[in-house]
Parts: C-alpha cells; structure tokens; sequence
C-alpha cells in the first residue's frame, strides 16, 4: 500500500503539470489579447496616450516575459509556481495573484466542505433504503425525487429562491465577515447560517440526488451476492444483514466517487456565487473572466486542478481503508 | 398595468411637488436646491448621529481617486475625505473657495526671446502694459517684442490656515507643490490626471499659505484645471524624505503600492477609517474639519457619524438590501428594477423615489473614414429612420428622457436650443438614400450602391439585451431592416470595446458621453478638433471640418461667456447639419433612499449628492 | 454485423424490449422526440408571414417604383461626373500620393517604391514641403518634377494604368446600375398585367439608349435623354394610377435556407416511414437487423438531396418586407392566405405602441406572453428549442466521436498507449472544464458553433473511460482472436468487430451528454456568453428574463422547459442503461 501511496504522490505533480500546460496553452491561444486590458488602462479612458505612456507599457509587458515566445512564458511561469508565486494580476493595483486566491477560496472551500458532508449525510441514508425497498412505492419515489433534482438548473433555482424566499430570514447578500469578537459566538453563527443557507442548498441538491442513485445500484448489486444470502441464511436480521454486511462492501465504489465530485462544486461555484453575491472563488473567476485578467485566471484553474488532485488523493486513500483487501500493483 | 400605476405616482409625486417641467423631473438649471423635494415627511431639525450607507456597484480596487479611474472612488469616496484649492457650488455651478480662501488672477505675457511677465494686461496702441493687481505700472512693452499674452493663466492661490490633514499635520504650501509634482509625472501610473495637469506647467511656492500655479495657455477653464483637479494630498505621509525631488525614480517605484493607496488621508469632513475587501469602505467624522465653522449652510453639515460604502453588483440585491435596512441610498437603478420597486405602497411609504436627470447623453457615432459614411444624406437617413426617439423615451423609458441635438448639457447657457431633433420618418430616409444613389439593384433585398451592400456592424458596450440601450439597438436593426440596410450588433467587452474605438477599428457605434461636472463647465474640443482624431484625443469619427476647428480654437481662448456661447452655438448648428453623430437622448437617473433621512438636496453637478448634508429626522 | 453479445437479440431490440417495460423512460421518449420534431418543424408553425397568399403588393411596388426614379436615377446621372472628378485628378496630377498608392497593386509599388523612398529623404531637406509629404499629402505633380525622366516614365505608365481602371471601374458601375434599372422594371411589371410588362421593356430600352455606349466618355448631355426616360418611367407605372394584378406568393417558403428544409424533409419524412413502421415492430419484436440502417438511408438521401437542390436554386433574400404591418397599413392586400398557427416569428420586434408595457403577461394574442422587447415567447421559446437542442445533440455528437476514437485506442492498444491516454483522462477530468469553457467561450467571438466545439471538446472523458473498460472486457473473447486470425488489421478488427459490441456505454452516455450539454449551454448563456440577441436558445431567454422576476413568465417557462428537457434524456438514457448492462455506472 504505500508503493502504492507513493506513486499517487509522485503522479501529482505530473498530473499538474499536464493541466497547467493545457490551461497555459488554452489561455495563451484564445483570442483576445492580455494587452488590450492594460492599453485600455494606459491610455486613461480619453486621455492623452502619451508617449511616456506607452514606453511604459512595453515596459510592463517586458517585464511579465509577453513578448517572448510561449514556451519560454510557460517556463517562466513555472519557475514562479514552484516558488508558489502565481503572478500578479493585470489590474491596478497589480497585486499579487496568490494573495487575492488566498483570500477568496476560504468561504468556496467551506462551503464545498459543507455540501461534501451534506450530500453525503443525505444520499447514504437514501440510497440504502432506496436499495432495501426495491419495487416498493417509497423506491419509486426516492429514485425519481433525485432525477428530478438532478435535472433542475441550479442558476434556475437559485433565482427563484432569491425572488421567492429571501427578505429578513434569508438575505441575498454574500456572508456576513462579522468577527465573533464583534456579534458574540451565537449572532456570528446564526448570520453564517442565514447567509449560506440557500446557496448551500443550491450546491449539495444536485450532488446528492447523482450520489443517492449511485448508493441504491451499488448497495443493489451487493444484495445479489453470495455473502448475504449466506448472512441471511445464519439467521440474522435484515437490518443488520444490509446495513452491517452489504453497506460495507457497497461503500466503496461510492467513495471514489468524492474525487469527481470536487470539479463539478466548483464548477457549480460560478454561478451560485454570482447568483448569492458571495465573494469566493468562483466568482474572482468570473470577474477575472470579464476583465481579461489572464494571471489570476490561471492562478485559479491551477488552484482548482491542485484541489481536485487532493480530492482525488484522499478519496483514493479512503478506498485503501474502507477495503482492506485491495492491493495495487 | 401595475407599471403604468406606478409612473403615474411619480408623475404626480414630481408634479406636486415642484413646478411642471417637461421630461425628467427635478432640478435641471444653476439655481437653488429645495431639499426633500423627493420626501413627503414632516421636516425636521438636523442633528448628529446614524450612519449613512450607501451601496456602489464596482468594487475598489484602489482607494486612489486617480490610481482606480472608476467614477465611483473618485466620486464617492473622494468627495468626502479629499479636497482641492478650488470647490464647485453646487447651485450656481461657479467656482467657489475650498481650501484655497481666495485667489488673484494675473495674464502672462511672453516675450519673443523667452522672458516672461505676469500682471494684468492692458493692451494700447502698439504697447502692451503690465501692471500689478493693485494697479502699479510694472512693465510697459512694445507688441513685437510680444511673442504672445495669455489673460487669466496666472492663479496666486490664498489657502486657509490652521486646516489640518486627518492625520493631524498642517496643510501647507508644500502640500500643494507635492501634489502637482506627484500628479504630472508620468510615472505616476495614472495616464487620466496628467493629461490634465500637463498644461500647468508652474507650481512656485510663495510662502507657507501662498502658492502660484501658471496654465500654459489662455483657456477660460483653467482656474477649474488648475484649481478643482488636484486632490491635496500630505507630502510628509506620501514622502517623508522628499525622494520625489532626490530620487523620483525610487519614489515612483515605491507609490503605486503605497499603504496609503488604500487608505487615503486628505483634508476633508470625513476621514478614512476602514475598508474590508469586497465588501465595504467606512469612512468617520473628521471632528477638526475647517468647513464646519469656515462654511456656511447645508454644505457645512456633517450630520451622519460615519458614511458607509457597501460593495453589492447587483441591482438586484442592492434593491434587497435597502429594503432590509442594510443599506440606505442606492443609485443608478436600472428602470424596470426601479419601477418593480416601487409599484409595492408600503415601499413607496418608507422610500423616497428620485428621478433626476443625468448629465450624460448616448449617440450613434459613424466612422467618416469609411467611404460609406461620406455623405451626409447617409446619416440623416440614418437619422431619420432608425427609431421613434419620442415614442421610445415615452414608451420604454416610460418618459424619463429628453432627446438632445448637441453635446451641451441641455440646461446651460451653451446649448443651442433652436435645433429640432431629427423627426422619425422613414419616408424621408427613404427618399435620403434614394437621393444619395442607394437602392437595391440585385433584388436580394439589401440596398446597394457602387457594387457595395449597405451593411454595417454597430459596435457596442457588452450588456445584458434587456437595457434600453439594448432595446433600442434591437428596434434599430428591424428599423432598418425594413430599409433594406442590414445592421449586425456587435458586443465587445468594455476594455476591448475601448481598443477598438480609440483605434479607429469600428464602423458604427453607440457610445455617450458624460457631461464634466458641473455641466456648465464643458469643452468639446476633445470631441471635434480634427487634432484630436487618433489615438491621442476623444474625435473617435474622425470628424475634420475648418470652420469647427476654428472656432473651438477661439472658443477655448474667449473668456468672455456671451461671445463664448455665440460661438458654441454656431459649432452645435454646423455639426446638427453634418450629424457625424446621431444624437440621442440624455437619460434620467433613478435612485432610492430611506425616508428616515432628511436634509436631502440633490443637484445635477455630479454626484449630485453630499451624504454629510442628510441627518436623521424623528 | 458481427454477433450480438446477449442471447441473440440486438441493442435495438433489448433496448425495445425494456422501453416497453418502462413506461416512465417510454414517456421521456416520446416527449424527447416530440421536442426534436418540434424543433425541426418551428419555421412552419412558427412565422411571421403566410405559407402562401393571393394578392398585391402595392407597398412593394411604390418602393421599387421610388427606387427606381430616384435612386437609379441618381445614381446613373452622378456616374459620368464622378468619374470624369476621379480621372481629371490623375489627368491633371493632383491626386495625392496617398490616393496614388492606393490604386497601385504589389507589383507596380514595389517597382515605384525606390523612387518614392528616394524623393522623401530629398523631402526631408527641404522644410517647406516636408510636412505634406509626410503624411503623403503632396500631390503627383510635385512628385514627377523631382524625378529624373526615367523614373518619370515608369510612373507614367502606371498612371495611364490607373486611369485605364477607373474608366472599366466606373464602365462597371454603370452596367450595374443597369442592371439594377432592368431588375427594378421587372419586378414592377411583375406586379401588373401582361400589357405593362410589355411597356416596361421599352422602357428599359429607352435607358439603355439613354445611358449606354460611350455615356461616361462622351462630350454630349445625356441628362435630358435620360430624365426623358425616367418621366415616361413615372407616367406609365405610377403607383397611383396602375391597376395591380393579384398574383399567387409563397413568403414562408422563401424564408427557408437549405438546413431549414433539410431538418424539415428529414422529420416528415422520418415520421412517415417510423411512424408505421415503430407500431408494427411494437406488436411483433422481431430481429431488426439491416432495417434501421435502410430505413434511415431512406429518409436521410432524399432530405439532404432536397436540401443541396434548394441551397442551389433558392437564395433567402434579406426579409426585408413585414408581411403583418404590410397588411394592416394597406400595403399588401390579400385576397386569400394560409398562415402558420402562431403568427410570430423570434426576431419580430413590434413597434412601441401607447400604453402596452413590455413584457406583457400570457393572453388572447401571445399564449406565454411576451419577454422585454414584446416578441412572443412562444415563439421564442420554439426556435430557441432549435438552437438548445442542436448545441446538445452537435456538442454530445463531438464528445461521443472524441470519446470512442481515444477510449478505443486505448482498451485495444493498452501498454504505452493506454497509460498516456488514461493520464489524459485523467488530467481532463481534474479539470474544472467549466471553468475553462467559460474563459474560451468569452474570449471567443459569440457563435453558437464555437459553443458547441468547446462543449464537444470537454465532454469526452467519461465515454471515452467507459469504453476502454468495454474493450478491456471484450479483447480477451474468441471472436476478436478469430478476426485477427483471419487477417483482419488493427484497425478494421477494433472498429468493425469489437466496436460494435461495445457500444453499450456510448448509448447510454450520449443521452446523457445531450442532457448535460443542454445544461451547459443554458448556464452559459445565464451567465451572459453563449447564444447572442436576436438568435434566442432557452439558456439565453432565462437570461433576459432574469432581470425581469416580476413578470415571471419571462423567468419561470424557459427554465421549465429546459429542465423538462433535460430531465426526458437523463430519463432516456438512464432507460438504455437498465436495459443494456444495469452495472454500467459512469
């Protein structure tokens, strides 16, 4: 196993490097050029384009490595990333990209924690009777509640839950950056509560409803093996037969699963934060977006890309513990 | 029919409460500010206490009013915690002492072989005479040895003693001399204020409170350049040891990341105290503000304990928050979220709704170095047949609108008001195109002439379609459509949009313009000098007509206001004629506040508010 | 076709088989293709003009009337003076040196350009004329007199070049002019009786004689010949005194293009031929073998033969005639007419009108009421069906191919080529491709076709996993052994033999990829990239209706409709799941 571990470890920063590649690539190769933002800045809106002003342009882009060749941008930019500087980005006052991030992923991160433990929470406990019910009424109905959760845009929601459900218990304002020195302990709660309630539940409807249905047909299939017939056949109770005995085995393929769950929530992000007026990460990214600022939209996607390699790590990690009898080769 | 309710109420609302005035309601002209005009509560007396917040939709990214160009630092944050030599009066629209107490202003003459002389002219047969201000001859000169006399460049600004930055250090001279260094260098990294203060080319200290600022050229603006752009900032925070005279390229180097970018420090009556990213500047009483016992009025006012910016982009949610008590004063409302608003009576009962009128209008700009543009007929067809301007401003707008003819603001003396706004007929673009050699010669439905079809592409701001200025885009393409032009709507980001104008690079776009502040004060030689095409200036059409520079030439020299006027007015015929744009409406700007406040004056000047007037009442 | 994997039935009969079981997926399927054909068939029911109408036009005629004596008129009058302006300029050598280099093509500039480079330094020296040749302002005389002859000589030449193409230019221009004078004739006699078409031809010969031979050229006033033709023109067709003849139009056909009529044929004819042929098999199942595959050949050669032929013979002219203004202001008159059943077409913006606010809630006139502009939303809401649904099943089609080719490879192949492919999957998986697909899809110029690309290009991952495993599963069978004994190649033995049995996940994700493009596109174009004004797809209605919540139809319907939508192909293909391999999990 720890062959194992250690080739997981040591595939990261492969992984990484191939994705930032590509996203480098991507940005570089997409239309639209990094220094139409900062002409637009040095020619000060109607103002004179001084000659001063663009000498100092050029210095500007001398200095970020842009009129060199892509590969020797890309290198650069490495050499920064491993000394974990992202760069800076391209709007005034140019601060630096890995601070800003830093900032902003703290509330995306939580609330994607909270979803992570939400959804779980909910599908397991779904999925199980979903699977022990089978062909009864309350399947039917836990398997197609889900599918239409799934199916429901979440930007679609999330604005009919503004129009429809927010005013003095929910406000529709981001969250509130209230010390708890300031409000006390309980105040500071309540008010995280009332600002991430809706989005939260905007994020986690869609990843349990995929997560429940994969819990029932995996729980399902471990019903039709041997072991529990045998189990059954010992005398035990169904209860513990399922939940003891089939839910184990049945777990496992659905931890893999957390991996592959961390890009669809910040994916998600965008919009919800947009929507909420949450200043996290995905909503950097979208401003970044409408303002051209490539440095800070590489910062993220690189900040992404690392968070879904650990998500993937970890899940991979709780795989080896949850099944003691896998080995990897 | 909630909507037509709700515009009725303002009618009336605005009708009672002020004499009846066409198109947008509210204070228009120079001349007194009722307060209140908006709010129908019981007055009240001014007090200290509460807290104002406003909501602003663009988040800082600096707290510089030059470093971050957004109008909303500049604007918002600045007008309360920095100040200049010189203050606009927000009700006459002249220039009125601020930190300065009062001013001399002297002419400049130079001479051929370089030498210059100040004092007031007088020129007499062949002789040109300098006295001082108090009249003692000081120089009498032969007019060829005159290069050239300049009246009205030379500015000995008097300033207040005894003010005090907010960080407790006197404002001084030095003061004055560092800011206007700061500001020219092109260094700086803020291209908008040097372009302005390059033509000030001298800055001399006199004594501690006495300081000289020389414009380099006779221009009839120059005391509000000279005197109204330059936010006063403390040399000895900024630059302790003085490395902008030792060591400017050290200093620079060092500014732009200055801690005091984000927290700015000034003169006025309110003072820097916090800003959390994202999410709010706070700004508190400055209790040892000079204007409190120097000025007289609401303007001396610094009822609220702190002001308040809170960052929320969306209308939206920024309608949300005043709702909830979060905010108190929410501006530029999009319409239809406005009118949504305030069709609710319980809103209308608790919330004063304000249209006034905003000092900025739109227009079609049609690149003339395109040979399709060449004849003017084009562009009164064009005119004439893209849009009911009038059922427009009535119908969407909801009459909240005036359509205008030049680049004045409407209610200045600059304005020409004799020309009529193009009629909508499009029988008579017809006939126009059809004049100009334009009809459909290879029957696929798209006019044509020359072997060239009448296509265009608009280029435009990115918004979201359901603005007006989209609504109206969309009307003009099946306007025009039905003419046979095919018009393809182009949306561009704001930063490449720019690019692309400055360059020249578009064929048709539509753009405004925001009147200066106050609107009485506005040069359009920007706009229209045929020096101004390129890169360099704001003549993004390329426009080029002789009579029209020469007149913008004499009009920025003649500082005499009916001879200026005269002349302006002449330019807006000459251009209405030419129609390099197609003018179209000045918009009224809506906004919401919480009754709760009184002492409410809102003016046209830009903001067109001063929050520390506004107290609460009961 | 090689074996089937399960008890000799085919994929299409097992997946019929569990359809028939499954009434809820039975129900997604129907409904999934009654969206499509409901796409497809939007210009029919949808539109703002007639199928066809028996009448006049007499608003057409007085336009083309007006075109004809004023602006052909004109146009034909200014030609010999702008020609002669242009000419003399070159004659006399007072164009600039910036008009000059214009005309010049590469050949000719590259010849002249040493002398004019020479000529400026010599500028340079002498102030008094420095400044206008810096911004090539002089004009050719002064540029010859500082040449030697030589170099005076070869400008010459191409001087008399340029002038040479003016004349055939402007020679040019005027057969044009011409030829738009004789179309705007015909399409005025067009209108009347066969008598007039007779005058019209006289007519256009009179302009000809007016304007033809040596017009541009010649000494001699023709002004007076040809204003003499355009009065008889305005005698004999005045629009006030003709008498129109009503003639029998087909305005909705003519606003089809090739695709319009591919998608159309392909449905009508698809429901002809399926329509019998699905209820007959529901009776009895029997194998299907060829049948799909000659059933969709008849269907599609005849559509797309239709449709080539159209796109050839029929050109879409620019619309510019509003056939419903046309009729209520009197400029076109019909005797008969067959109009579709919903009168408004997605792009139709009504005129602002007193007293009607936008967006005006459902009734009588607009069944789903109308969005900001006061366009009818059903309307809208049908051809942006058109749009949603061919980004979905265009962007699945591209993720499906992508997916197949590398998942293929990879399970056949396996060894080196497995783990670079697997760690591609794997680097595009940790991707949040969202984020990626926003940053190109903004900085990309908005067409809808970049939108499908991009979606294509990132929704490849899961088919192309899933197939490996197929092909992991199925390499080891006899029947791959048994084709590579026979001699079969790589390629054809994984394309032709494995490929086929292994399809089991490709049926299954492309229903899900549609679903999932679908909803990629709608929250694109939600965020304000993607589908742009006045092209509509549901994602860009919810868009404009966002900031409209009070008039929640504008908000609340396009959303309904996409999550109807999407909920009928997850359903759809969640069906195919059960029924080819319940294992089967992405």
């Amino acid at each position: 196993m720890r062959v194992y571990l250690l080739k997981r470890l040591l595939l990261i920063p492969v992984t990484l490097l191939g994705i930032t590649l590509l996203t480098f690539l991507v940005m570089k190769l997409a239309p639209g050029d990094p220094s139409q933002v900062l002409k637009a800045q040095f020619s000060g809106g109607n103002m004179q384009a001084t000659e001063a002003n663009k000498k100092a342009l050029e210095q500007w882009r001398k200095d970020r490595h842009l009129d060199r060749p892509i590969y020797v941008q890309y290198g650069y930019w490495l050499r920064d990333l491993l000394r974990f500087d992202l760069g800076r980005s391209f709007m005034p006052p140019y601060p630096k990209v890995s601070g800003i991030i830093w900032e902003r992923m703290w509330i995306t991160v939580i609330m994607a924690l909270i979803v992570f433990t939400l959804i779980y929470t909910i599908a397991i406990p779904i999925g199980i009777v979903g699977a022990a019910k089978q062909f009864t009424l309350w399947d039917r109905i836990l398997t197609v509640a889900p599918f239409i959760l799934y199916s429901l845009p979440s930007f679609w929601v999330g604005t009919l839950m503004i129009v429809y459900l927010t005013g003095k218990a929910f406000p529709t304002t981001g969250y509130y950056p209230k010390s708890i020195a300031e409000a006390g302990f309980g105040t500071w709660l309540l008010e995280w509560v009332r600002h991430l309630t809706l989005p939260i539940i905007c994020e986690t409807y869609a990843g349990f409803a995929f997560l429940s249905r994969q819990m029932r047909s995996s729980l399902l299939e471990q019903i039709r093996q041997d072991f529990v017939r045998t189990a059954r056949a010992k005398g035990l109770s169904e209860r513990v037969v399922i939940l003891r005995h089939a839910t184990r085995n049945a777990l496992i393929p659905i931890v893999t699963l957390f991996g592959s769950l961390l890009p669809f929530l910040l994916a998600g992000s965008i919009i919800i934060e947009y929507l909420f007026s949450i200043p996290g990460m995905g909503q950097l990214f979208f401003q970044a977006v409408l303002e051209r600022d490539y440095p800070v939209l590489m910062g993220i996607e690189t900040v992404s890309a690392l968070l879904t390699l650990v998500g993937i790590l970890v899940s991979d990690l709780l795989y080896v513990l949850v099944n003691p009898t896998i080995s990897y080769e | 029919m909630k909507n037509l309710t709700a515009g009725l109420a303002l009618l009336v609302l605005g009708t009672s409460l002020s004499p009846a005035q066409e198109g947008i309601p509210g204070a228009k002209r120079p001349g007194p500010v009722a307060s209140d005009l908006f709010n129908d509560r019981p007055k009240a007396n001014p007090k200290r206490g509460g807290e104002l917040t406003e909501a602003v939709s663009v988040s800082f990214r600096s707290l510089d009013p030059y470093q971050d160009s957004s109008a909303t630092t500049s604007e918002s944050i600045h007008g309360y915690v920095s100040e200049a030599l010189v203050d606009g009066h927000v009700e006459t629209w002249e220039d009125v002492p601020g930190l300065a107490e009062r001013w001399d202003i002297e002419d400049v003459v130079e001479l051929k072989d370089g030498k210059t002389v100040r004092g007031k002219v007088t020129e007499v047969d062949g002789k040109v005479d300098v006295k001082s201000l108090k009249g003692d001859p000081v120089e009498s000169l032969k007019k060829e040895d005159v290069k050239e006399v300049r009246y009205g460049t030379s500015f000995t600004f008097h300033l207040r003693k005894g003010v005090k930055f907010h960080n407790g250090q006197p404002f001084t001279a030095k003061d004055v001399e560092f800011t206007w260094k700061l500001y020219r260098n092109p260094k700086n990294g803020m291209p908008s204020i040097q372009g302005y203060l390059d033509k000030v080319k001298e800055c001399t200290i006199l004594d501690n409170h006495t300081v000289r600022l020389t414009y380099s050229e006779q221009y009839w603006m120059a005391l509000t350049v000279v005197g109204g752009y330059l936010y006063i900032r403390p040399h000895k925070a900024w630059d302790p040891e003085g490395l902008i005279d030792k060591d400017p390229d050290a200093f620079f180097k060092k500014f732009q990341e200055h801690p005091l970018m984000m927290a700015p420090i000034g003169t006025g009556p309110y003072q820097f105290e916090s800003y959390k990213k994202d999410f709010e500047v706070v700004l508190k009483r400055n209790e040892t503000w000079w204007g409190a016992s120097a000025l007289k009025g609401p303007e001396a006012g610094q009822w609220p304990d702190k002001i308040r910016f809170r960052i929320i982009k969306d209308p939206v949610a920024q309608l949300q928050a005043l709702k909830n008590g979060e905010v108190d004063y929410v501006t530029s409302l999009p319409p239809e979220q406005f009118d949504d608003f305030f069709s609710n009576a319980d809103t209308r009962k608790n919330f004063a709704a304000v249209t006034m009128v905003y000092t900025s209008y739109r227009y079609v700009g049609f690149n003339l170095r395109l040979e399709i543009w060449k004849d003017k007929r084009i562009r009164q067809a064009i005119g004439h047949g893209s849009v009911d301007q009038d059922k427009f401003i009535k119908e969407v707008l909801k009459g909240r609108g005036e359509r205008v003819t030049g680049d004045y603001y409407k209610y200045s003396d600059s304005y020409n008001g004799n020309l009529k706004p193009l009629p909508y007929d499009p029988k008579k673009s017809e006939e126009l195109l059809g004049e100009a050699g334009w009809f459909d010669s290879n029957g696929d439905g798209i006019i044509d002439k020359d072997g060239r079809k009448f296509e265009f592409e608009m280029l435009v701001r990115d918004m979201p379609p359901t603005m007006p200025i989209m609504q109206y885009l969309l009307r003009m393409q099946a306007s025009l459509k039905n003419l046979g032009i095919k018009m393809d709507i182009r949306k561009l980001e704001w930063s490449a949009f720019l690019e692309k104008i400055e360059k020249g690079d578009f064929q048709a776009c539509l753009l405004g313009w925001a009147m200066s502040s106050p609107p009485s004060h506005q040069d359009c030689f920007q706009i229209w000098h045929s020096s101004q095409i390129g890169e360099a200036g704001s003549n993004h059409v390329a426009f080029a007509n002789k009579e029209v520079d020469d007149l913008l030439v004499k009009i920025r020299r003649e500082l005499d206001a009916k001879k200026r006027h005269a002349m302006e007015y002449r330019v807006q015929e000459i251009l209405f004629e030419e129609q390099p744009y197609n003018w179209m409406y000045m918009a009224a700007e809506h906004r919401a506040y919480g009754k709760k406040w009184r002492g409410v004056r809102l003016w046209v000047p830009r903001p067109g508010h001063r929050v520390n007037e506004w107290f609460l009442g009961e | 076709m090689s074996d089937p994997p399960v008890e000799g039935k085919s994929y299409g009969d097992i997946i019929v088989a569990a359809f028939r079981k499954n009434r809820t997926a039975c129900l997604a399927l129907w409904l999934s293709v009654g969206m499509m054909v409901g796409a497809a068939l939007t210009p029919l029911f949808a539109n703002d003009r007639p199928f066809y109408f028996r009448g006049t036009m007499p608003g057409e005629y007085r336009k083309s009337f007006n075109q004809l004596t004023r602006g052909a008129y004109f146009n034909i009058l200014g030609l010999p003076g702008r020609l002669r302006a242009e000419v003399e300029k070159f004659e006399k050598r007072s164009a600039t040196e910036a008009e000059f280099i214009k005309r010049m093509d590469d050949a000719e500039a590259r010849r002249l350009y040493p002398t004019i480079s020479r000529l400026r330094k010599r500028a340079d020296e002498m102030p008094e004329i420095r400044g206008r040749w810096a911004s090539s302002d002089e004009p050719l005389e002064e540029m010859l007199s500082l040449m030697t002859p030589e170099e005076k000589a070869a400008f010459e030449i191409v001087i008399a070049r340029v002038v040479r193409d003016l004349r055939s230019t402007y020679q040019g221009l005027l057969d044009n002019a011409l030829d738009g004078v004789s179309l705007k004739l015909r399409e005025l006699a067009d209108q009347l009786d066969s008598e007039t078409a007779a005058r019209t031809k006289a007519l256009e010969a009179k302009f000809r004689a007016a304007a033809g031979g040596d017009y541009l050229t010649t000494k001699e006033d023709r002004r007076a010949a040809l204003k003499g033709a355009v009065d008889e023109a305005r005698a004999a067709l005045d629009p006030e005194k003709v008498r129109h003849q009503a003639k029998l139009r087909y305005p909705l056909f003519d606003s089809l293009n090739g695709m319009d009529v591919l998608f159309i044929v392909t449905t009508l004819l698809a429901l002809v031929t399926f329509g019998p042929l699905t209820w007959a098999r529901l009776k009895h199942l029997r194998p299907i073998g060829r049948r799909w595959f000659v059933s969709w050949a008849l269907v599609l050669a005849p559509s797309a033969a239709a449709a080539v032929v159209w796109e050839l013979a029929h050109e879409v002219k620019f619309q510019s005639v509003s056939y419903k203004k046309g009729t209520e202001d009197g400029s076109i008159q019909m005797t008969s007419s067959l109009w579709p059943p919903i009168r408004y077409r997605f792009d139709e913006v009504p005129e602002v009108r007193e007293g009607v606010s936008f967006p005006s809630p459902p009734d009588n006139t607009h069944i789903l009421g109308t969005d900001f502009m006061g366009r009818d939303l059903l309307s809208r809401m049908m051809w942006g069906s058109r749009i949603s649904l061919s980004i979905g099943f265009v962007s699945a089609a591209i993720s499906v191919f992508i997916g197949i080719v590398l998942g293929s490879l990879a399970g056949y192949y396996r060894g080196g080529v497995d783990i670079a492919l697997s760690r591609l999957i794997e680097i595009m998986l940790c991707f949040p491709s969202f984020f990626i697909i926003l940053a190109v899809v903004a900085f990309l110029p908005p067409s809808i076709y970049n939108v499908m690309v991009v979606l294509g290009l990132f929704g490849w991952m899961g088919i192309a996993r899933l197939e490996r495993g197929e092909f992991y599963r199925l390499i080891g069978q006899d029947f791959v052994v048994a084709a590579r004994a026979l001699g079969a190649t790589n390629v054809r033995t994984m394309f032709r033999h494995v490929l086929p049995n292994g399809l089991a996940p490709v049926l299954v994700s492309a229903s899900f990829a549609v679903a999932g493009a679908m909803l990629t596109e709608s929250g694109l174009s939600f965020l304000g990239f993607g589908v742009q004004e006045p092209n509509t797809s549901w994602g860009q209605i919810l868009y404009t209706g966002r900031s409209q919540l009070q008039h929640w139809w504008t908000f609340v319907i396009p959303g309904a409709a996409i999550f109807l939508a999407v909920t009928c192909y997850n359903l759809v293909g969640d069906g195919i799941r059960d029924a080819v391999d319940p294992r089967l999990k992405t």
